[in-house]
């Protein structure tokens, strides 16, 4: 049709305009500055208990199988490509993989025999 | 996690380190090569600039100058590598191919300042801090190897 035009839509879901219309343009204007937005310090606070057990377990573990996967490529890589990466690298990716697994270990153990102990009718 | 920070900055000490180990061993290894990489002159000692790694910026101010220390540190870094600008040893033998050909020091080649009794004394010194180091990342391990003790029975 002749009284509309859409030369000047940009999105492809916009309406048509009316010829002899003024195109608006929106002024970029932001409405929160970045330096309102800074973390409080509250938020920071690693102790907060905000979200579930399960949700922390996940962490924990996501966070050993983080360091497990990097101690694993370190370790190949001093096989295939020794000049790459540096001795004391390896052995300590080993090293904090193998404690983070026994800490989550030792600490699940300790959960379970709570949670035994206050299940089992003995 | 927070309990890895010891472990972090004793790998940041060993790393320093080796970089300095190799370095002296550079500096050895070229104690005696009278051309360098520039083509202008003799082989220079390199040495190592280290410096603190801290994670705040350090202002200070005569009004407050202790209010924004920068608390604990996060290790060691090398900032550069840099030559050492002494002088050269310079040894009598107008018969080399690299002796200088015109001045008041002709016929005389330069020799790169490495002392050999100093690069060694420092090789000591880099092994021994390199040992300290490793010496902490096993005191921390037994710290936890105790923590989960006390969880296990």
């Amino acid at each position: 049709m002749d009284i509309y035009s859409t030369k000047g839509v940009s999105f492809p879901n916009a309406y048509p305009k009316v010829i002899g219309a003024q195109a608006r343009v929106d002024l970029p204007m932001r409405t929160s500055d970045a330096r309102h937005m800074q973390p409080s310090a509250a938020q920071d606070n690693p102790e907060r208990v905000t979200e579930g057990f399960a949700a922390v377990l996940g962490q924990t573990l996501g966070r050993v199988e983080t360091l497990d996967t990097n101690s694993q490529r370190l370790s190949a890589q001093a096989v295939y490509a020794p000049d790459s990466v540096e001795a004391h690298e390896v052995v300590l990716a080993a090293e904090k993989a193998r404690f983070a697994l026994n800490l989550t270990k030792t600490v699940t153990d300790g959960l379970i025999r709570g949670y035994q102990s206050l299940t089992n009718p003995r | 996690m927070g309990m890895f920070d010891g472990i972090n900055i004793a790998a940041t000490g060993l790393s320093a380190q080796r970089l300095r180990l190799d370095v002296i061993s550079n500096n050895i290894a070229n104690a005696t090569t009278t051309r360098n990489a520039q083509g202008d002159g003799a082989f220079r000692r390199d040495r190592v600039v280290m410096t603190p790694i801290n994670l705040r910026n350090v202002w200070r101010s005569p009004v407050y100058p202790r209010g924004l220390e920068t608390g604990m540190g996060r290790g060691v870094k090398v900032e550069r590598v840099e030559k050492d600008p002494s002088d050269l040893r310079l040894v009598y033998d107008p018969g080399h191919p690299d002796a200088i050909a015109i001045g008041p020091k002709k016929g005389y080649v330069e020799y790169p300042n490495v002392n050999i009794v100093e690069e060694i004394t420092d090789m000591i010194s880099a092994s021994r801090s390199y040992e300290a180091n490793a010496q902490v990342i096993t005191g921390t391990k037994q710290m936890f190897n105790k923590t989960l003790e006390i969880g296990r029975a």
